[in-house]
């Protein structure tokens, strides 16, 4: 053997395998052993940790959302619908509402169609109680709308509202049902600013106004929802109401659409727009009608919840690494001796981030296991009961694969930083303790 | 002597105590032939681990060169020293130093997997190896379950499984009892015999006596060497 090869052959004996797979495959072998023979209960912990960090960061901000969403889903359930058409804003009704309506009833994908006949009015309560005729009115203004009852249970389902009485039928004459907000005893505030009706109840005989028309009625119905534009109405059948304010044309305020599930609204609406039905009232999805104050505060929510789980996942990255860091520094004499047996260092750093994997991992199965087989099936049924809103848990399948990437990158790092610190100490001060 | 496997030259090194700087091998130079079974002998604190650690590459000198195989290691980096350790040299620790999480054939099947071997292969390397300190029948018990000879020789095999060039022991013997203690020298002789170069740190005398080389450190110098 020339003098060249023999120290060629020496050279050699200075390399680490750097092939990556060696690596990761020495890496993997302690992996699963520390893994497998550590403490169960250890094990058990960290597991749990993670979990913990991940029902953190999902269902907290879900629940955020879901706040607003128990609201959203509440205006479109009862009030807007799929599909919202409405007056243009220099007119007092929808022209053509008849033609709208029909051409929505024929149009695939729409399953139910009612129109709403609205004025502003007011309803006066205790009028024969008064004494004197300087006495002030029970009186509060608000919006009396005109129904089909039937069309407008096909979409609405308003009679799932009514929590006293009986909801009205088409040929009921003379008989209301009100919103609870138009009442004290269903308010559990009281503000000069928001003029509500003392003592009425089922049976109660009110009066309604509207443009110099007045009619006594009998309250029929209460309805009590979380939607104001629902609770701050009046509720006639449509026949009565129409002859009542005079509108012989069939034209409506508001006309509402349900459409088939899966069927996209933006669709709906584009169908109708491009009808030329833009020209005779405003055509919007659900999403376009909804409130600003909605808009606004699904934004400040999701806002929100974006900062309660960076904040959880900072905690999620710090918990992680002083788990490792605690691990690796107990281990740092075994660390040492993998390292003077010829172990290389990378080799020790991958194990420790496939332990941080296998935690981060495990911990979001477990989480994702609590969310979509109990917490989401238990929220949907019993939504929380928040002021305004029926508080559902909102999970989206990407938006859970996002939380569980970025807690896995969290823990991947917060589990190598310290395997490294420790990596990167002198082997024989590791070896020795010192 | 061309055939030395080992060249220390001039090697020295201190540790900073204080202000103070205490000396622990002063300028030794010494030569290792190729399949010498070497003691290093000495009273406790006399640095003989410390000349161990040098020489097996587990620290730095301060000053002065080690060659290897005709190779200069002291100034090459970790990573290369890291490499040399694990293709050349085995070690066999006062305390055992086995992993607790991994029996004994995966404790001498780790460096093993490091040199790119496959599993398989290096369960059957790791069982022949057990095989030799006489230990293949408790290939799956953790180091908790076995007594301190045992782990011995335990870490004996994972010393020799990748066929190392030199074989350097820190006080093998220093925690077992005296049977115990034999059985893991006459190990160390076995394999000498096979033709492997060892060099063991102890400081009893009866267990120098039957190596084939005893050098003695006293106030870090080489003061006697038979």
């Amino acid at each position: 053997m020339s003098s060249i090869t023999k120290m060629e052959d020496r050279i050699k004996k200075l390399r680490v395998p750097s092939d990556p797979a060696i690596v990761a495959q020495t890496g993997f072998f302690l992996a699963v052993r520390q893994i497998r023979r550590s403490n169960p209960w250890t094990n058990i912990l960290i597991v749990s940790i993670m979990t913990l960090t991940f029902l953190n960061l999902v269902v907290v901000s879900g629940i955020l959302v879901g706040l607003i969403e128990g609201a959203v889903e509440g205006i479109k359930s009862h009030y807007l619908g799929d599909i919202f058409i409405s007056n243009l804003e220099n007119k007092t009704y929808t022209e053509q509402s008849q033609n709208i309506i029909s051409a929505a009833r024929n149009l695939p994908g729409v399953k139910f169609v009612t129109a709403r006949y609205i004025e502003s009015g007011t309803i006066e309560a205790n009028y024969k109680n008064k004494l004197r005729q300087t006495d002030m009115d029970d009186s509060v203004g608000a919006s009396i709308a005109g129904i089909d009852p039937r069309n407008e249970e096909a979409v609405t389902q308003l009679s799932s509202l009514v929590i006293k009485g009986e909801f009205i039928e088409e040929n009921d004459f003379d008989k209301v049902v009100v919103g609870a907000m138009l009442l004290s005893q269903y308010l559990d505030f009281d503000s000069p600013n928001f003029p509500v009706l003392d003592n009425v109840g089922i049976g109660s005989k009110i009066r309604v106004t509207i443009a110099g028309n007045t009619r006594e009625v009998i309250v029929k119905g209460i309805t009590k929802s979380k939607v104001d534009e629902i609770d701050r109405r009046v509720f006639f059948p449509e026949k009565q109401f129409r002859a009542l304010i005079g509108r012989n044309d069939f034209n409506a305020d508001e006309i509402v659409l349900r459409l088939e599930r899966g069927v996209d609204p933006l669709a709906i609406k584009r169908t109708l727009i491009n009808f030329g039905f833009g020209n005779y009232a405003r055509v919007q999805t659900q999403e376009d009608a909804e409130p600003k104050f909605i808009k606004d505060m699904k934004k400040t929510f999701a806002i929100l919840g974006n900062v309660i789980s960076s904040i959880g996942l900072a905690v999620a990255a710090i918990t992680i690494f002083i788990v490792i860091f605690i691990n690796a520094i107990t281990r740092r004499k075994f660390i040492g001796i993998l390292k003077g047996i010829g172990i290389d260092g990378r080799a020790i750093e991958f194990s420790y981030i496939l332990q941080s994997l296998f935690y981060a991992i495990l911990g979001s199965l477990a989480g994702c296991v609590i969310v979509f087989l109990a917490l989401k099936p238990y929220f949907d049924a019993f939504p929380i009961n928040f002021p305004f809103s029926d508080g559902i848990l909102v999970v989206s399948i990407e938006g859970v694969l996002w939380r569980i990437a970025v807690l896995i990158i969290a823990t991947v790092m917060a589990g190598y930083i310290p395997a490294r610190l420790v990596v990167r100490q002198n082997t024989l001060d590791a070896i020795l303790g010192r | 002597m061309n055939d030395s496997i080992i060249k220390v030259k001039n090697l020295t090194k201190s540790f900073k105590s204080g202000e103070s700087e205490l000396v622990v091998l002063r300028n030794l130079n010494f030569e290792v032939p190729k399949g010498q079974f070497l003691s290093i002998t000495g009273r406790s604190g006399s640095g003989k681990s410390t000349l161990l650690h040098q020489i097996g590459l587990l620290d730095r000198p301060n000053s002065g060169t080690i060659e290897i195989d005709g190779l200069d290691v002291s100034e090459r980096s970790d990573r290369e020293r890291t490499g040399f350790r694990l293709n050349e040299l085995g070690f066999v620790f006062q305390d055992y130093a086995l992993i607790p999480e991994l029996n004994s054939v995966e404790n001498v099947a780790v460096p093993l997997i490091m040199q790119g071997i496959s599993k398989n292969r290096a369960y059957e390397m790791s069982h022949e190896a057990l095989d030799r300190v006489g230990l293949g029948l408790k290939d799956s018990n953790l180091p908790s379950q076995l007594s301190g000879g045992e782990q011995q020789r335990v870490s004996t095999a994972r010393a020799i499984g990748h066929k190392p060039a030199i074989i350097f022991a820190d006080e093998p013997t220093a925690n077992l009892d005296s049977e115990t203690a034999d059985k893991v020298l006459n190990t160390f002789i076995e394999l000498h015999r096979g033709g492997l170069t060892i060099i063991m740190v102890t400081h009893e005398p009866e267990y120098a006596a039957m190596t084939q080389r005893v050098m003695k450190l006293a106030d870090g110098n080489l003061t006697e060497e038979t």
